[in-house]
């Protein structure tokens, strides 16, 4: 059996499991309610609002965001912690295989239209590192009142995932919610329309240039435990690979890029599987040698 | 051995589906249709005592308005239907004959369909006991910051009394604590209080009630913080809130005036918001 495929061949189901998983409270939605239990003192890997009424546990970002902007903390060392040790463990196989607004714009993705390149915009793919330093570290931690409390700046302003699974759900359920819409929910739910319409012609426009969560995990991405791996004994650079990629990436030249996000279109593509998965430490000859 | 180098990465998937799989589904309410199938539900019977009450509804107005409001243990205990009864014999001589025939009807009537809910299944009546009741302040038995005990009749010493939940860690709830305090002296004379519950304080949580005192006293707020048991009713009403800030308007008799209000009274549209359901409270205490 074709192990090395079977990751690629089940990823829409796992990315399902992954959305389920991380939001099973799923008689919140009916009634309007958060899950506020032990369970949220917990980050979930992908990008997933606390709001959302199934969420099972807290977002990783907004989180960093909440303790670092509060008066008593100047950083989040849990919270950085459990980034980093996700991001070492799986590096963005997270956002290609576990975080449900990936799997959302994917979905978006599949609607038929005519479909555009992002090749040609790839500087804007540093836009996420602006994102992630500037909304989420800097603003929370500088911008404070007198008391020393900042905002949640990237849940505040910018994030669509909190729109489409916190405002929204809480919104069609709660009177009180609903009244307190303002200007603020209506720029933000303009930024979900952008991600939405934007997810329908290019391929996770979100993650490619504004994911703050991406961001930090494809600065992991190179040192992450989960790597693709090409055998350059059996690639015949045909280039198939770099055309099947949808996050720009050739593969063979550059086989850790922080956009990668192990979703394996290369190695469903690759006519002479010559690209896997690889897990765990270890050199790479060593591996080759065991075969 | 292709086998083995994927194990790593599934017990690692694992890991991560516990992690984000560890908490507890709330037991959703469920057993309550099940017995609906047969009987009615409490609900239904506490809909039609509602329907019942209502239709004399001057009359029990007086009767309520009669009764001594440090309602106790016993009352919530027995029988809905004797409690009644025993008001309107209290307060007899404010009726004429019919009136006191008619109240008494009424609670003979509603003494009947609190026996039926009593004969409902035991998880029924405890589903319904343990939902917040939204449209009143519960029965509570606290203190203050400082240690002075307070309890539910904080609402009948006052025409109306603001409520404004809170917490430590929340900018926008900081940041309307010197508009409270504000407010508190503005309706002071009005016969209303400002009374403000952190919910990082419940239960009498040290470190929660060392914060909150500094950041009153940083803003300068003087008006009552009260805290109570967070497994009490009125634990979970608090703890029921989902947005902060959150203010609640109550007339005397603890009963809610109006639409919570979510958002700070810094901002006029909110102020302007709260103020209605003040004048709401005024204008009904006023009328009784």
């Amino acid at each position: 059996m074709d192990n090395k495929k079977t990751l690629v061949r089940f990823r829409g189901w796992i990315q399902a499991c992954a959305t389920l998983l991380t939001n099973f409270h799923l008689p919140n939605f009916a009634k309007g309610t958060l899950y506020q239990g032990a369970g949220k003192r917990l980050c979930v890997p992908g990008l997933n609002c606390y709001s959302c009424p199934g969420a099972a546990g807290a977002c990783p970002i907004g989180s960093f965001q909440a303790v670092v902007g509060s008066s008593k903390f100047r950083f989040s060392y849990y919270v950085t912690g459990t980034l980093i040790l996700l991001g070492v463990l799986l590096g963005r196989f997270i956002c290609g295989f576990l975080c449900p607004f990936g799997w959302f714009q994917e979905l978006l993705h599949k609607i038929p239209s005519p479909k555009l390149s992002t090749r040609k915009l790839k500087p804007l793919r540093y836009l996420k590192y602006g994102v992630l330093l500037v909304m989420v570290v800097l603003l929370p931690v500088a911008a404070v009142n007198g008391l020393g409390m900042g905002d949640p700046y990237f849940c505040k302003y910018l994030c669509p995932q909190g729109v489409l699974e916190g405002a929204i759900p809480l919104s069609l359920t709660n009177a009180g919610i609903r009244a307190a819409l303002g200007r603020l929910f209506t720029w933000k739910a303009f930024v979900l329309a952008a991600v939405v319409v934007g997810s329908v012609v290019f391929y996770r426009p979100f993650c490619k240039w504004l994911c703050p969560l991406g961001a930090f995990y494809a600065l992991l991405n190179r040192v992450s435990l989960f790597q693709m791996q090409v055998d350059t004994g059996k690639c015949v650079s045909c280039g198939a690979c770099a055309k099947a990629c949808k996050m720009d990436v050739d593969i063979t030249r550059t086989p850790n890029h922080a956009e990668c996000i192990r979703c394996g279109m290369c190695v469903d593509a690759c006519p002479t599987d010559a690209i896997r998965y690889r897990f765990g430490l270890g050199d790479r000859s060593a591996n080759e040698t065991k075969e | 051995m292709k086998h083995l180098r994927i194990i790593p990465l599934l017990l690692s998937l694992v890991l991560l589906f516990a992690l984000a799989g560890c908490g507890q589904g709330s037991a959703p309410a469920s057993s309550a249709s099940s017995a609906a199938a047969e009987t009615r539900t409490e609900e239904e019977y506490l809909a039609e005592e509602n329907r019942i009450l209502s239709a004399n509804d001057g009359l029990w107005e007086k009767v309520f308005a009669s009764m001594d409001k440090n309602v106790t243990e016993d009352v919530l205990t027995s029988n809905y239907g004797d409690f009644l009864l025993s008001a309107v014999e209290k307060a007899k001589d404010q009726f004429t004959a019919e009136e006191y025939k008619t109240l008494t009807s009424d609670a003979e009537k509603i003494r009947e369909i609190e026996k039926k809910i009593a004969a409902l299944s035991p998880e029924d009546a405890g589903n319904a006991n343990s939902a917040v009741d939204s449209s009143a302040f519960p029965d509570f038995k606290g203190t203050d910051l400082d240690g002075n005990p307070v309890d539910s009749s904080l609402f009948a010493q006052n025409a109306f009394t603001v409520v404004n939940f809170w917490f430590n860690g929340c900018k926008p709830c900081v940041e309307e604590l010197d508009d409270l305090n504000a407010l508190n002296q503005q309706v002071k004379e009005q016969g209303g209080e400002v009374i403000g519950i952190n919910t990082e304080t419940l239960d009498g949580n040290p470190q929660g009630i060392e914060t909150a005192k500094q950041l009153l006293a940083a803003t300068g707020a003087g008006y009552r913080n009260i805290y109570f048991d967070s497994g009490s009713e009125a634990g979970s009403f608090a703890l029921g809130i989902m947005a902060f800030p959150t203010t609640y308007v109550f007339d005397r008799s603890g009963k809610v005036v109006g639409e919570p209000l979510l958002g700070g009274i810094d901002k006029e549209e909110n102020l302007a918001a709260l103020q209605k359901n003040i004048d709401t409270a005024l204008a009904k205490d006023a009328a009784n």
